[in-house]
This record gives structure tokens, C-alpha cells and sequence, in this order.
């Protein structure tokens, strides 16, 4: 049994970690839910003897059955750490690609840990190898002689944290700790994940400390959860009971703002269903006429997308005169129209050639072979990474209003004024929910969702009716992505903008869409009104991807 | 396979611009070859006659290619200054040839000491937890890298030879009399041209050892117990050399070109000097041979860069 | 790991590179802004009977082979070789930000073509790059200048080429151009002011390497011609009486550290003041 008793850490004065006390069973899994900076990781980290140097540990113990590993004000024992470190705990990381060494095979990597804690126990190399080989075949691996030989970079991202799992497994630790192991993986490699995660724990009975901030996933694997904000455990209990009957106000919320069928219709779904009611007709029939209905109307309008035989290509650039540029098809064949007002939800996997069709329709690229029809001038785009999408040596304010300059300029018109384009800016910031005090802020002043409100008004400042949204809320955390889901919608309603959306996230693309459109491998599967698709899903790709989530 | 044709195409390619670059450079200086090499006094029947012999009565393109036939055969020409004896100049292979040796030992020397002092020394800067002893080496290092390399000189002049007396500073010994004498005259400008690249490399990759030092891969080897030691020489140091090799090659490339600088300050007869005459006296055979070999060196040095890099680097050795 | 990055919040530390470089440099260019208008004596008055003093308070270096002041010397070539390797750097920034931002930008053919050129004038150490532009163009101050000028080019060249290439696929441009910026403003007014803090830390190395390279032209006798003073110069003409008057090759020698190592602190904590 591992426990936590009154854990404080702080970084440089500030606390981190608040007082937390925990106690893992065997074959618990304990979910460590919260937004980013609730003191999750950190609480790991000081759990493996990994703190940085500059985390102070202030109060509390760690015992792990019944030895204690670390206490506050004593100092650590890195020896006794370190031989529990792999052998009796051990952990799996976020990003398998940069956990794993670049410049050694994996095999050896693994190996590694046979070296560090059981040498004795093997009499050669080649037994050690053995023990490996049948692991990584243990963890759902084929072909596991050329895996041992493969560098990292040789591997996909399933396979590289299924490496990283055979090694932290290799032991049979008593504690296995997996920080985000499935958050950098595509939806039908995280569901194969977890379920080898789940397949370890009945096999071996270890206990299991899974760190995540995707609520709907931390249902699916944990038997217990604690739910962390600001360093503090707000509540703990059997995963079911928070989810079903959540005690304090800030787990209610947290609960709330996952977007999912299962939980509170949004706001859209609940303002459609209460026209429902209002025009006579609230059934559960109603909502699926009413889509009907909107489809029926949308063949009147004239679409404002129009994408038509779109196939993209994508041309391997290279530098040297002698290399050849490959011309590669990324989007095959491509056939939709979006009508004015309504969101298309696009999903699939990374890699499906969703970026590249955004692209295409912008005419950022140009390889293209069909057409794509747009009815407005300038369609802009809202990104995913809020930190990035924002020019870091510009005020908010003049980020608000480069679109207006640059649209006189191209125009050759001068229509706005320095004084005009101000109150337009300031205008905006209300809209998306800031106020004037933004105008001079410098982006790196302003918080994730914050950024990511001047992203939304910077595109919507020109008033274009066709809106391209890429991934814009799997940065934030879920209270934020809600509050920003609710903005994009009011927006729209606000203004009849139109929404191409895209997101691997199935449970935000019920929430937000009209219609929605599943991609894989530059080809569209499948087109069809939401309910009907998640009710009735035709392609298998489709029905895979719906299946657990 | 295709790569290191590739790789000897571009290697071609190079040398003919530079070559053709460096022809047409000396095409317009100002200034007749015949005139300052005659003087002023000689009759107008006598420049003729020089000028017929060296070729310089034909147009500059037919020059060119007859230069470049030549070069190709293995006969670069002749020096228009320095001469063997009264009747016969000097063949500009001859004049290399003797002089290219000195600078290759000093190279040698030199980038020894630089890789044997600064690599242990930035792998103990990156490991070590002592404040005093990083903040030490930071201005040791940094002081070594603002010391001019002629001052260098200066200063190893004086304190080995004169103060230390370990050797007598202008008395080069020729490696033809007496190889032994020749390496240890020539340890000391090797170590003045080593200091300030000790100081570069322990500091390169030093910060180069820290950056890996914070990577998700070093904390995944944490995790699995292994001590901190055994990080940095299994893990971290071959990632981190990536970099540095670079870096290294970068510094070869400087030295075998010729240390001009401290052939001077150290009265050694190599490349550096040699070209520095050979410009000041518009002695052109000789220049475009040393700029074609300088140009060679630092193409294969690079070249050897790459090779090593993609040994050391999977990453890249499937590109 | 996000929690790590607290730690680099913590507090206000005090930038100590930052201020002795700082401090080191300034005191350089008031000696060499003095030094302009006023010496303590002059700089090619020769004395028979003051040869080789040693420093003194009348004579703060002491005095050289021809009696000459050789503090006041010193304050010349300070403001001479400051103001060759500002000029130089300044040239070869000029250039290097054009070149660089518009092979970095839009990359192609020009990119393939420009970037082989540098690599072939990159290959060639720095010194003797300007030793042959020098040879071709005659000796002088101009030509010094001119010379280093193209020789430090390519490094800048290729550094603001970097920092074009991984900025031009940024979203935040990418959305630039889709609000339809123009061409020369998205890579002027959009990219190149967050180009600044690592284009500063260039600048000052790229002052360093020109004040190295000058004094070392000098040395060799191809720099700036005499009479004028020069640190290098000085040196050169100072080499023989190392052990019988140290202070003669000790002054123009140490000046140049001071110089070199005070602007290596100031970038050093320019560097860190940017993380």
C-alpha cells in the first residue's frame, strides 16, 4: 500500500502541492483529475524522488508499504529511491517520442532496467534479452525481434508507448504511474492503451496512479478519483459516485463542462429543443425532424463553401538541387458544402489531412486539382495552440486591429481611422468576453483561454461569414473549452457565421455540430446529420471511433 | 551510395566556382605582374619575352583553361617570385609541398590538445553542483575566448620561452633536420591556438550537455532508477556531442586552412605565411592553388562532419 | 513538464553579466568618444629621453620605443577599431536581414542559390576571406571595413535565415496572410521584430569577432596604415620588447580583452535577460 500523508510542495514559495493525503491499494486505480497547474505531476514526481531541485517538499511523508521513502525536512535517500525507482514504481510519460532516447535501440532501453535491479538474476545477455522480447510481446507487440532493434524515431506512436509501457512493466512494479499516457495519441490508439493498462492491472494486481485532465477517460480506467485544483484534493471517491452524485461545487462544475452525450445538453441542443417545444413538437422524434429541417432549408440558401473533386497535394520540399520533390495526394476526392450559419464538424485522426484541406480551402496551397467555391471574402482561421497563434511582440490591441489595416491596404480604400479602428478593437474584446483593459496587454500576459478569445476576435474583426476552426479548444482545459465553446456559439448565432470545425474530439464535435464529416487517410468516409451519424454510424471507421467514447 | 556522389558532384562543382571566382579576383587588381616583378627599369623586348613565358599574352578565358588542363595533370604552374635558383622559378607544388606539412602538424596538434582538454572539461563543467567551480570556468573560459590569438601568442612566447625557457622562441626547427625538435617547437603555438578553442568547446558543450540534461529522456532514465552518473555517459553525452561535432569540425576546418595569425607571432613557415606573402606580392599561381586547397579542406572537413553525424545520429541517417 | 517553468520565475535576480558588461563597455566607449577630441599627450609626438617609461602617473601605460604616450595611444586605437567593427557590423546585419528574410521567407531557387554562395564564403575563416578581398582592393581603412564587412555577412545572413524559416509557418503569420498583409509588411512589421532578441545576441558577438579580426589584420600589417594607431598595430611593433618593457605589448594586448570579454558578458546577459 503506498501512501501519501499531508503533502506539501512549493516552488520558490508559491505552493504547488497543498496538504494532500493519499492511500493507494493494491489493484486501485486512482485517477488524478484536475486542469493543468492543479499540482497532478508534481505530486507524481515527488511520489518517483523526481522533484526538481528547486521544489521544496515543506510537509508530509511518503511510505511505500510500510518503508518510508520521504519525509519533509529529512533528506531524501537517493540510494533507497533509487532502487525502488523501476523496480518497485515506475512511470509512463506523456510524449513517447521524446521520453525514450533518440540515439539508442529500444530493446536496450529496456534492458536498461534489467541491468539497474535484477542483474543478478540472469545469467547472460541473451537471457536478459529473452525476458524482453517476451515482454514487449506482452504489451501487444508483433515482429518483437526488429522492435528491440529499432530506434525510437523507426517507431509509430502506439508502438513507442507500448515500449514505454513494457518498460515500466518489466519488473512488476507494485506502482505503475502514467502521467497523460494516451494524451499525445490518436482515439483508436489511446481506447488500445487503456485497455492494455486495464489488461496489466488484472494480471499483475499492481496499483495504478493515472494522470489525466480528459474526465470522459479517467471514467473509462479508474476505479477511484481524486479530483485536484490549485494543489489541493477537493474530492475523493469511486469514480462513479463523482461522476453521478459530485459533492463540492467545483467538481459539479468540472463534471458540467465535459462536453459529452451522456451529460447536460449544451446550450445549443437545449436552445434547439426548446424551439422544439415552442413550434409544438418537443419529442425526442422532434430533434431529429428539426435537423431535417435545417437540412431542408439549407437547400434553398446558396451554399457558402462550396469544395468540389478536391484533391490536395503536398510536395516534399527539399533543399538540395539533386533531390527530387515528391508530390503527394494528402486529400482524395473531396465533395462538401457548408451553408451559411451552420457548424460541420470535421474529425479524425492526426495525420487524416484535415490541416491539409483547411489549407486548400484557404488557398494557402495551391497543389490542388477540383474546386473549392467560396462565397465571402477572406475566411479566416481560429488555431489550436494559443500561444502560437498570436504575434508575441504586438499589443492585443494592435493585433485586434492589423486585420482592418491590412484590408485598406488591399483595398486601396482607406475606410476605418486610428480612432475608428480603436473603438472597433475595444468593440470586439467586449464581444468575446475581455473589455478594454486587454487593449494594451502584450499576449504573454493573458491566460490560454484569454489568448484564445483575441485569437477568435481577430478573425471575426472583418466580419467574414465563413469561420475555419482547427482543434481551437484541445488546448484548454475543460472549464475553459467550455466557456469558449459557448462563446464560438453565441458568436454565431450573433453573427449567421458559418463553422468548419475541426477536432479529434468526438464529444466536442456533438456538442458544437450541424452535420458532421469523418475523415481518415485524406478521404471522407462519411457525411450526415449529427444524430443520425452518432445514431446510426455506416462506416465501421466511424463506428470504431464512436464506440468508446 | 547516391549520397556520396552526391556528395563528390558538389565537391567539384565547388572547387571550379572557386577556382574561377578566384582567377577573375586577380583579373582586376590593379597592377601589371610583369611590371612589379621587372621593376621599372627593364626594356620593353625583355617584359615581352616574360610575358610570353608566363603565358599572360593570351586572353584570360584561353588562360583559364590552359591553367586549369595543367592543374588537372598535377602541374600547378609556377611562382612568379620565388625562384629555385638563378635560371629555374619555383614550381608552385614544390613551394606547397614543403610548406603544407608544418601547417598539418600544427593543425594536428593543436585540435589534439583542444579535444583532449575541452571534452572532459565540459563534461565535468556540466556535471559538477559546485557554484564556485562553474563560476570559475564560465570566466576562464570566456577570458580565454577574448584573448586575440597574436596576444596568445605573445603571452606563450614569453612565458614558456623566456620566463619557463622550455623553448627558444624564432628558433623553428625544420621537421627535414630534426622531427623531434620540429613537434616540440611547434607545441607551443599549438597550445596558443588551442586555448581560445578550449574555452569555445567545454563551454558549447557544456550548455549543449545541460540543455539534454532537462529532456523527457533523461527523466524517463530517472525513473527507471539509474544513477546520475550513468545518465550522462550512457544517455546524455552522445546526444549532447551531436552539436559539438559540428562545432569541432568548424574549428578543424580554421586550422588546417592555416593559423596565418600565429605562424607569424611563432616564425613558422607554413600555408598562412605563404599565402600572406604570396598576396602582398600578387604572386598569383601561388594564391589560386592555396585558395583551391583551402577551399578542399574545408569541403571534406564538412564532408567528414556529416559522415560522422549520421554514424551518431539514427535520426538522420535514414533521411 | 510545465511545473518546472516555475521555477525559472523565481524572483528578480540580479543580472550580474548583464551590469559588469554593461559597465566594462561603456567605460570602452567613453575612452573612445575622449579620446576623439582630447589625449592626455599626443599621439605621434616622439621624445628621445622618455623611451620605455615605465607607467607611471604622468605616463599611465608607460611609453614606447619612441617615446610616445602610449595610454594616450591606446585611447585613439580604442575609438579606430570601435568604430571599424561598428561599421562593419552594421554592414553585414544591413545585409544579412534582407538577404536573410527574403531567402528565409520564401526559400525556392534564390534560397538554393544565395545559401551556396554563403556556404562557399561561410567555408573560408574570416580573416583570410578579408585577407584576399584586401588583396584585390588595396590596403585602407575602407577597405579594412569593406572587406570584414563581406566576410561576417554570411553568418548573419544564415542566422536570420533561421529564425525566418521557423517563424514563416507560425500560425500567427499564416493568419497574416490570410487577412491578406502584404508580402514585405508580414516579413518586416510581422516576423522581424521577434527575431530581435536572438539577432541582438548576434550583434554583439558579431562586434567581438570584428574587433578580433581587425586587430589581427593590423598585426599582420594589412590593416589600417600608420600613423594612425591601432591596437594590433601597437602590438605588433611591441612583440620584441615583451621582456624588457612587458607594459608596451601589456597595454594595446589587455585593452583588447577588456573590450572583447565586457561585450561577451553584455551578450551573455542580454541572453539570459531574454529567457
Amino acid at each position: 500500500m503506498i501512501s501519501i500523508d499531508n503533502l506539501t510542495i512549493s516552488f520558490s514559495g508559491k505552493k504547488a502541492v497543498d496538504g494532500i493525503s493519499l492511500q493507494i491499494e493494491p489493484g486501485e486505480i486512482m485517477g488524478l483529475v484536475g486542469e493543468s497547474g492543479s499540482g497532478k505531476s508534481v505530486t507524481a514526481l515527488t511520489l518517483m524522488g523526481l522533484l526538481a531541485s528547486e521544489g521544496v517538499m515543506e510537509t508530509g511523508t511518503i511510505d511505500f508499504n510500510g518503508i518510508r521513502l520521504l519525509e519533509a525536512g529529512v533528506k531524501p535517500d537517493q540510494k533507497l529511491l533509487r532502487s525502488f525507482r523501476g523496480d518497485q514504481m515506475s512511470m509512463i510519460f506523456q510524449e513517447p517520442m521524446t521520453s525514450l532516447n533518440p540515439t539508442m535501440k529500444v530493446g536496450p532501453q529496456i534492458d536498461e532496467q534489467l541491468i539497474l535491479h535484477a542483474k543478478g538474476e540472469f545469467k547472460s545477455s541473451e537471457e536478459r534479452k529473452k525476458r524482453v522480447l517476451e515482454t514487449l510481446e506482452g504489451v501487444g507487440l508483433r515482429d518483437v525481434e526488429k522492435v528491440y532493434d529499432s530506434y525510437p524515431h523507426q517507431l509509430s506512436g502506439g508502438m513507442r508507448q507500448r515500449a514505454m509501457i513494457a518498460m515500466a512493466v518489466i519488473l512488476h512494479p507494485a506502482l505503475i504511474i502514467a502521467d497523460e499516457p494516451t494524451t499525445a495519441l490518436d482515439v483508436t490508439i489511446q481506447n488500445q492503451i487503456v485497455k492494455l493498462l486495464k489488461e496489466i492491472r488484472d494480471r499483475e494486481n499492481n496499483s495504478m496512479i493515472f494522470i489525466t485532465h480528459d474526465l470522459n477517460l479517467a471514467r473509462r480506467i479508474c476505479t477511484k478519483l481524486a479530483v485536484m485544483k490549485d494543489g489541493k484534493i477537493v474530492e475523493i471517491g469511486p469514480t462513479e459516485d463523482i461522476f453521478t452524485k459530485p459533492q463540492t461545487d467545483y467538481a459539479k462544475k468540472l463534471i458540467a463542462a465535459v462536453p459529452g452525450r451522456r451529460n447536460a445538453l449544451s446550450a445549443k441542443a437545449q436552445s434547439k429543443a426548446e424551439s422544439d417545444k415552442l413550434s409544438g413538437d418537443g419529442s425526442e422524434a422532434g430533434e431529429l425532424s428539426n435537423a431535417g429541417n435545417e437540412a431542408g432549408e439549407n437547400d434553398k440558401k446558396s451554399p457558402i463553401l462550396t469544395v468540389k473533386d478536391l484533391n490536395v497535394f503536398y510536395k516534399e520540399r527539399s533543399n538540395n538541387i539533386f533531390g527530387k520533390t515528391e508530390h503527394k495526394c494528402v486529400v482524395k476526392n473531396a465533395n462538401f458544402e457548408i451553408y451559411p450559419g451552420e457548424t460541420l464538424g470535421l474529425v479524425g485522426e492526426s495525420g487524416c489531412g484535415k490541416t491539409s484541406l483547411c489549407k486548400a480551402i484557404l488557398g494557402i496551397n495551391n497543389d490542388i486539382t477540383g474546386s473549392v467555391k467560396v462565397a465571402t471574402v477572406r475566411p479566416q482561421m481560429v488555431f489550436q495552440d494559443p500561444y502560437s497563434s498570436l504575434n508575441p511582440s504586438k499589443t492585443v490591441g494592435w493585433l485586434l486591429e492589423e486585420p482592418l489595416r491590412a484590408e485598406d491596404l488591399l483595398e486601396k480604400s482607406i475606410k476605418t481611422t486610428k480612432a475608428s479602428r480603436r473603438e472597433m478593437a475595444i468593440d470586439m474584446l467586449r464581444r468575446v468576453g475581455l473589455d478594454e483593459y486587454y487593449y494594451d496587454r502584450m499576449p504573454h500576459q493573458l491566460s490560454g483561454g484569454q489568448r484564445q478569445r483575441v485569437s477568435i476576435g481577430q478573425a471575426l474583426i472583418t466580419r467574414p461569414s465563413l469561420i475555419l476552426a482547427d482543434e481551437p479548444v484541445s488546448a484548454l482545459d475543460v472549464t475553459i473549452q467550455d466557456q469558449v465553446l459557448d462563446l464560438l456559439e453565441g458568436l454565431q448565432e450573433e453573427y449567421g457565421l458559418a463553422y468548419l470545425f475541426i477536432s479529434h474530439d468526438i464529444n466536442v464535435i456533438y456538442r458544437v455540430s450541424d452535420r458532421i464529416m469523418v475523415m481518415k487517410k485524406g478521404e471522407i468516409l462519411e457525411i450526415g446529420d449529427r444524430d443520425q451519424l452518432f445514431n446510426d454510424p455506416k462506416h465501421p471507421y466511424t463506428k470504431e471511433l464512436l464506440a468508446e467514447s | 551510395m547516391k549520397y556520396f556522389v552526391k556528395k563528390i558532384v558538389t565537391l567539384i562543382i565547388t572547387l571550379l566556382l572557386v577556382s574561377i571566382l578566384a582567377f577573375l579576383a586577380f583579373q582586376i587588381i590593379p597592377g601589371d605582374v610583369v611590371h612589379s616583378i621587372l621593376g621599372t627599369e627593364a626594356t620593353p623586348e625583355r617584359e615581352e619575352a616574360l610575358r610570353e613565358e608566363l603565358g599572360l599574352d593570351k586572353p584570360p578565358i584561353e588562360r583559364y583553361l590552359n591553367w586549369g588542363k595543367n592543374v588537372l595533370r598535377g602541374d600547378f604552374g609556377v611562382s612568379y617570385r620565388y625562384s629555385k635558383n638563378m635560371n629555374e622559378m619555383m614550381p608552385v607544388k614544390e613551394l606547397i609541398g614543403d610548406k603544407l606539412p608544418v601547417t598539418l602538424w600544427l593543425a594536428l596538434l593543436s585540435v589534439g590538445i583542444t579535444v583532449l582538454i575541452a571534452i572532459p572539461l565540459g563534461v565535468l563543467w556540466a556535471g559538477t553542483k559546485n557554484k564556485f567551480l562553474d563560476g570559475v570556468l564560465n570566466v576562464l573560459t570566456q577570458t580565454s575566448m577574448a584573448i586575440p590569438a597574436f596576444f596568445l601568442g605573445i603571452l606563450v612566447t614569453y612565458l614558456f620561452g623566456i620566463a619557463l625557457k622550455m623553448f627558444s622562441p624564432g628558433a623553428y626547427v625544420s621537421y627535414k633536420t630534426n622531427f623531434g625538435g620540429f613537434i616540440h617547437y611547434l607545441i607551443f603555438p599549438a597550445i596558443a591556438i588551442a586555448i581560445p578553442k578550449i574555452g569555445m568547446t567545454a563551454r558549447f558543450l557544456r550548455n549543449s550537455t545541460l540543455t539534454e540534461l532537462t529532456s523527457d529522456y533523461v527523466r524517463t532514465a530517472r525513473s527507471k532508477g539509474a544513477s546520475e552518473k550513468r545518465i550522462l555517459f550512457k544517455h546524455v553525452l552522445r546526444n549532447a556531442m551531436l552539436p559539438v561535432i559540428t562545432f569541432l569540425g568548424m574549428i578543424i576546418a580554421e586550422v588546417v586552412a592555416g593559423s596565418i595569425v600565429v605562424e607569424q607571432v611563432f616564425a613558422l613557415p607554413g600555408i598562412g605565411r605563404l599565402l600572406i606573402s604570396a598576396i602582398s606580392t600578387r604572386d598569383f599561381p601561388v594564391v589560386e592553388i592555396l585558395i583551391l586547397y583551402i577551399t578542399f579542406v574545408v569541403i571534406i572537413v564538412y564532408f567528414v562532419v556529416d559522415v560522422l553525424y549520421r554514424v551518431l545520429d539514427p535520426r538522420i541517417r535514414e533521411k | 513538464m510545465k511545473v518546472f517553468n516555475l521555477s525559472a520565475s523565481k524572483g528578480k535576480k540580479v543580472n550580474i553579466y548583464l551590469i559588469i558588461g554593461a559597465v566594462m563597455t561603456s567605460l570602452v566607449f567613453l575612452i573612445a568618444i575622449i579620446g576623439i577630441f582630447w589625449t592626455p599627450y599626443s599621439t605621434t609626438a616622439m621624445s628621445a629621453r622618455e623611451r620605455f617609461a615605465a607607467p607611471s602617473w604622468s605616463h599611465l601605460f608607460g611609453t614606447d620605443n619612441f617615446g610616445r604616450d602610449i595610454f594616450s595611444r591606446v585611447m585613439k586605437a580604442v575609438g579606430t577599431s570601435a568604430l571599424i567593427s561598428v561599421l562593419v557590423v552594421a554592414i553585414s546585419a544591413a545585409v544579412g536581414i534582407v538577404l536573410g528574410a527574403i531567402t528565409g521567407y520564401f526559400g525556392g531557387i534564390v534560397d538554393s542559390v544565395v545559401m551556396r554562395v554563403i556556404d562557399a564564403i561561410n567555408g573560408f575563416p574570416s580573416i583570410l576571406l578579408a585577407l584576399v578581398i584586401i588583396s584585390i582592393f588595396g590596403k585602407g581603412r575602407q577597405n579594412v571595413v569593406l572587406a570584414l564587412g563581406i566576410a561576417f555577412t554570411p553568418s548573419f545572413v544564415r542566422i536570420v535565415r533561421g529564425e525566418f524559416i521557423r517563424l514563416r509557418d507560425a500560425d500567427y503569420i499564416v493568419r497574416a496572410r490570410l487577412m491578406g498583409v502584404t508580402k514585405p509588411r508580414i516579413l518586416f512589421v510581422h516576423i522581424l521584430p521577434n527575431i530581435f532578441s536572438t539577432f541582438w545576441v548576434s550583434v554583439t558577438i558579431g562586434l567581438n569577432n570584428a574587433i578580433l579580426a581587425e586587430s589581427g589584420l593590423s598585426y599582420l600589417g594589412i590593416g589600417v596604415q600608420a600613423p594612425d594607431a591601432t591596437l594590433g598595430s601597437m602590438l605588433s611593433d611591441a612583440q620584441g620588447y615583451m621582456s624588457s618593457s612587458p607594459w608596451y605589448v601589456l597595454a594595446p594586448g589587455l585593452t583588447i580583452v577588456w573590450i572583447v570579454l565586457g561585450m561577451a558578458m553584455l551578450s551573455e546577459g542580454i541572453g539570459k535577460f531574454k529567457k
